[in-house]
């Protein structure tokens, strides 16, 4: 699992990549969470376009992180799952509970229009 | 032709992708589908996540994953010699979990993506799960 952030005015952008499983889910938390706590923002982006794998176990660390951002006020948005991810996410009912959006663009516009 | 694999390794996280695509790799060599292969790999990741995650609470031990491959089947087997599952009704109930931020979906995504699965546990001698997948004629 590859891990990189950008910072945009509305939100931190990370871009994830490789397999998000039991043996990556811990760092990415981890990671993600420290990137919030010291950038501030309230807001995250979740590039999801070169994922070539998750499980129940990364499933569940994305909820988690849409329930502690949506807790502090924020969005989370997943963008651009490769369709076997979006599948999971959709078998796993979670694609009525997080916000989807088709590309980065498309998520950053989403933020966009609910900040304005 | 039958074929078989056997891997044993320690119940750490980080063989979950090990154990994987080892048998990612021995159902491509037995002419299954790239789709049935992704299905299988989750199958596999969850099967294995759990027995790393609850066999061995608080120490170590061994997960072990057989491979069989005979005529159209995939026989996959994951077992530890951990705690056993107290309830196996309960742990089969979609969203049932003991640990944080996980959902507690493993086994329905088994059942989803495999054609057979049982499950068999005894508290202090260890858990097996026991999958298969038919290849598409």
């Amino acid at each position: 699992m590859h891990l990189s952030f950008h910072r945009n005015p509305a939100c931190v952008i990370a871009e994830v990549s490789g397999e998000l499983d039991l043996s990556t889910a811990g760092s990415f938390r981890d990671r993600v969470d420290q990137e919030l706590m010291r950038t501030g923002s309230p807001n995250l982006v979740l590039n999801l376009q070169n994922l070539e794998f998750i499980d129940s176990t990364g499933l569940g660390v994305l909820l988690g992180r849409h329930r502690q951002v949506t807790a502090a006020g924020g969005k989370l948005i997943l963008a651009g799952p490769p369709p076997k991810v979006l599948a999971m996410i959709e078998m796993a009912g979670l694609s009525s509970v997080l916000i989807i959006a088709r590309s980065q663009e498309e998520a950053l516009r989403l933020l966009g229009g609910a900040l304005s | 032709m039958k074929r078989e694999m056997f891997m044993r390794f320690s119940a750490h996280p980080s063989n979950v992708s090990v154990a994987r695509i080892a048998v990612a790799t021995f159902a491509a060599g037995a002419d299954f589908t790239i789709p049935d292969i992704e299905e299988i790999k989750v199958a596999v990741s969850e099967a294995v996540s759990n027995a790393v995650l609850h066999a061995y609470p608080g120490g170590e031990g061994e997960v072990t994953v057989s491979v069989t491959s005979q005529g159209d089947e995939l026989v996959i087997e994951v077992r530890d010699q951990g705690c056993g599952i107290p309830d196996i009704e309960k742990a089969k109930e979609p969203g049932f979990t003991t640990v944080p931020e996980h959902m507690g979906l493993g086994l329905s995504f088994i059942e989803s993506f495999m054609d057979s699965v049982s499950l068999e546990s005894e508290v202090g001698s260890g858990t097996a799960v026991r999958m298969v997948k038919k290849r598409c004629p």
